[in-house]
């Protein structure tokens, strides 16, 4: 995407995008643009619709009104072989690692390999091994079967899982939820990491306030069906949007008034 | 009021579903005609869902062709005509019993299996998963297990008729002295390739409607611990009524 997109253009983009389940509205009128090799964070409280928004953008959902854009093209009117090619270049991470359970660590990692080129097994190999290595993984996990990993193996091989095809753009649907303290670092580094590495544009959708602030370039707030929010993470901090303070601060309001201390202080420098 | 708005609310999600099961078999026709076929997914398929259920489809079997010859040969003994014993089972065995009774049982397991396994992947996001990553979920995930299925079922069925041939041999020999050899032949000259036929017809309309409920129970499993439970539930229910309803319609057809 990095090629056929111009540094000044949206790689995703939203454009007045609609989309109800039933009678709860998710998003009405919403805008939001990612820009090229930029980590995009999105947070924003349970059940706003930030994982919807992420489907969306690789086509698993549709939207209702408006258009959601990949380089350019509009992911509701692509055929099956183009949402393929949006799929080949858009790899996601799910909340849970979404592992195959009835294949090993080996053939998850192929998946995508085995769908989209004509590589052999022993090149296959090759790139899991490479790619297991890029998440810190020993290459004696390969035979393994998801069941046998931990939470956080299970993470680790579903970045590796996203990685393996060389995507443009990577989603990761709640990268550290569940995680322990050491683990959800771990993670945190990877993604920086793998921006570094493979200089890949990254969408990040959590709620894990630390994480948002080390791996993002820009933070996006999801309140009421829209983005009021959209700036850096220093801008972030010294937000005067009230539901954005009251979101990194833990605030909790009851009938306007305060009802809990701030969880956490900006950070020093932000 | 309160009533009729109930049955009003059954009846549309009976259509509902009925209208969503028909989508699925359409789009499975349209991605199946395609390259690739899938064959080694379909393979391991068939040895999930025909061969592991060998077992429980020749101890059925069996069961069956005796239970049949115990009855009619109770009748047949009041009549002085223990004899047609073989003429009498034949019919009821290949034409209805044997298909009828394995779908009620082997095909509601298969489907109860498939819509339990495609339900924990809806669940963990696993059927999402293959999409992201460039595949269809149709052609990857249901198409090999309803062509399985559709394979499978007639298979276990001509099986089914031959252990249940045995079955009733034995209770004839034992039970009421008719000679194994004599039971044999009057059980096979009393069949026609119209009745093979018609056992083989409900083999795969019932081995078609467990791979197709299967995974449409699986693919609309909803979120939530007991998702899946609830599915799998459901999907006996449908197979035991759509292959009642679907055997009397073979049935009139061959009539």
């Amino acid at each position: 995407m990095a090629q056929t997109v111009p540094a000044s253009s949206p790689v995703i983009e939203f454009i007045d995008v609609g989309k109800s389940f039933g009678d709860n509205t998710v998003y009405d009128h919403m805008d939001l643009s990612v820009m090229p090799g930029e980590t995009l964070t999105i947070i924003g409280g349970s059940g706003q619709g930030k994982s919807v928004c992420l489907k969306m953008m690789i086509g698993l959902l549709r939207v209702d009104a408006g258009a959601v854009k990949v380089a350019g093209k509009d992911v509701a009117k692509m055929n099956a072989e183009g949402l393929r090619q949006v799929r080949r270049r858009v790899a996601y991470v799910f909340q849970g690692g979404a592992l195959f359970d009835s294949m090993s660590v080996l053939d998850n990692l192929g998946y995508a390999l085995r769908e989209h080129t004509d590589q052999d097994d022993a090149t296959i190999l090759e790139r899991a091994k490479v790619c297991l290595d890029m998440v810190a993984m020993p290459a004696e996990l390969l035979h393994m079967m998801p069941a046998n990993l931990s939470g956080g193996q299970r993470k680790r091989v579903a970045l590796a899982r996203s990685i393996a095809i060389e995507p443009e753009v990577i989603l990761y649907d709640e990268p550290t939820t569940g995680l322990d303290p050491r683990n959800v670092t771990r993670i945190g580094d990877m993604i920086k990491k793998l921006q570094k590495e493979l200089r890949v544009t990254s969408v990040v959708v959590t709620h894990d306030m630390p994480t948002a602030r080390k791996v993002s370039d820009r933070v996006a707030m999801l309140y009421e069906r829209r983005f009021p929010f959209v700036g850096s993470v220093e801008q972030m901090w010294h937000s005067e949007h009230p539901e954005v303070r009251d979101f990194i601060h833990g605030t909790l309001r009851r009938h306007g008034a305060v009802v809990n201390a701030p969880t956490m202080e900006a950070p020093h420098g932000a | 009021m309160k009533a009729i708005a109930r049955l009003g609310q059954i009846v549309l999600s009976g259509l509902d579903w009925l209208g969503g099961v028909s989508g699925l078999l359409f789009k499975l026709v349209r991605v199946g005609i395609k390259r690739p076929w899938g064959i080694d997914d379909i393979a391991a398929q068939m040895i999930h869902l025909g061969v592991r259920s060998l077992p429980i489809t020749l101890f059925l079997s069996v069961f069956i062709g005796m239970v049949l010859a115990v009855q009619f040969g109770s009748a047949l003994t009041d009549f002085g005509a223990t004899m047609k014993l073989g003429d009498a089972s034949s019919l009821a065995l290949v034409r209805e019993l044997v298909p009828t009774l394995l779908a009620l049982t082997v095909g509601s397991k298969m489907a109860a299996g498939i819509a339990a396994e495609l339900g924990s992947m809806k669940v963990t996001e696993q059927i999402d998963a293959v999409a992201a990553l460039g595949a269809d979920p149709i052609k990857k995930l249901v198409w090999p297990r309803v062509v399985a299925a559709t394979w499978s079922q007639p298979l276990l069925v001509v099986l089914g008729n031959v252990v249940a041939l045995l079955g009733g041999m034995l209770i004839g020999e034992w039970v009421y002295g008719v000679p194994a050899g004599y039971f044999y032949e009057t059980y096979i000259e009393e069949l026609s390739p119209t009745d093979y036929l018609q056992s083989l017809a409900k083999g795969t309309a019932f081995g078609l409607l467990v791979g197709l409920i299967g995974c449409y129970q699986g693919f609309n499993t909803k979120f939530g611990t007991e998702a899946v439970g609830v599915s799998t539930t459901e999907t006996v229910v449908a197979i035991s009524v759509w292959v009642i309803i679907a055997d009397f319609f073979i049935t009139m057809a061959f009539f």
